[in-house]
């Protein structure tokens, strides 16, 4: 496909800023989760109860995002940039996932919301251990994550969900699984879709992440259409649950479909 | 020669999720050949746990693909 051919470079001297810029970002990046893990690790000596503990956990992953967003945005590796939203409290909200640092710049905006990730970013220590610390959902377990999601939502928290599972791959249809409607119809909870805008492919899947950008990776929050606590289907019928939770989840699909495909930065351009 | 709760599996696929019964052969896997994502997987295990009053573990669905691993899961408790 032409769009992922790689570009022409740049003006030499600008690459091997963003070069230099980019492997700064990285180390950068790590040493702040470790600089988040150590003060998470010794919180429990300052801070007795563990609910407050999470809060003082997600105020700091908070702080340390937008740190990050304003040392890389100053430094023009990246321009992330936050449409203002609507009060999401409570909510169950769904986003596109076009690269590899969406929850990272999203807790920058949204500093109570409860990220619900892949199972497989366990496999890092660091990662695993502020996961923990941070109270966020792993999807391990399927019908653990279902339960514990609605849980969290009945207590007022706000969830924060990438129904893809997995980036987007560039250039083709979103494919949202079922898991995001399934909670929200569960739960009753209301759910604000998320719009993730990108141009070009840096920190997509169809890039190492290792790969330097020619121009500042763009990437941009907007809030798409909310949609009202829904009566789900009858118990006991798993044929009307499932045709339930896969129009919800077709809707959701479509709408951020559409709005990505109004802006035209749907990652591929 | 089916056991008894490999005939409940049967019939909650035919009848709940409306799949042809000569697809669900041992090798079809779930989602690929039957459209059963891990949702539906969580309703199937409910579902074969009230049926079968057998406790089946949630952290079994991790490794289940296919119909002979649910019928693994089933005939192993």
């Amino acid at each position: 496909m032409s769009d992922l051919t790689l570009p022409k470079p740049s003006k030499s001297w600008t690459r091997a800023a963003r070069a230099a810029g980019v492997t700064a970002g990285y180390p950068f990046f790590a040493l702040g989760c470790c600089v988040l893990a150590v003060l998470l690790a010794v919180s429990p000596l300052l801070v007795s109860r563990p609910t407050q503990r999470r809060i003082l956990a997600r105020r700091l992953a908070h702080h340390f995002a937008r740190l990050f967003i304003w040392v890389t945005n100053r430094a023009a590796l990246t321009d992330v940039r936050f449409e203002p939203l609507p009060p999401v409290e409570g909510t169950l909200l769904v986003a596109n996932h076009p690269t590899l640092m969406d929850a990272i710049w999203l807790i920058a905006r949204l500093p109570s919301a409860v990220c619900v990730l892949k199972a497989d970013l366990e496999r890092f220590r660091v990662l695993r251990f502020l996961v923990n610390r941070l109270g966020y959902l792993s999807n391990a377990d399927p019908e653990k994550v279902l339960a514990s999601a609605c849980a969290r939502l009945a207590a007022g928290e706000t969830l924060l969900m990438f129904p893809e599972g997995t980036r987007t791959t560039p250039g083709a249809p979103l494919a949202f699984s079922t898991g995001a409607a399934e909670i929200a119809l569960r739960s009753g909870a209301a759910v604000q879709t998320l719009v993730l805008h990108t141009r070009g492919t840096y920190l997509s899947k169809a890039r190492p992440w290792w790969y330097f950008p020619d121009e500042r990776i763009f990437w941009q929050l907007q809030s798409g259409p909310r949609f009202a606590p829904r009566t789900p289907a009858p118990a006991g019928s798993l044929k009307d649950q499932r045709a339930a939770r896969r129009a919800y989840t077709a809707e959701l699909q479509r709408v951020i479909q559409t709005a990505l495909a109004r802006a035209g930065h749907n990652g591929t351009n | 020669m089916m056991t008894d709760a490999q005939e409940k599996l049967k019939r909650i696929l035919v009848e709940e999720f409306e799949i042809d019964a000569g697809l669900i052969r041992p090798d079809a896997h779930l989602l690929d050949d039957l459209d059963i994502d891990s949702i539906d997987a969580v309703d199937i295990l409910a579902r074969l746990r009230e049926l079968t009053g057998k406790s089946l573990p949630s952290e079994a669905l991790r490794s289940v693909r296919t119909v002979g691993d649910v019928i693994a899961l089933l005939d192993g408790d």
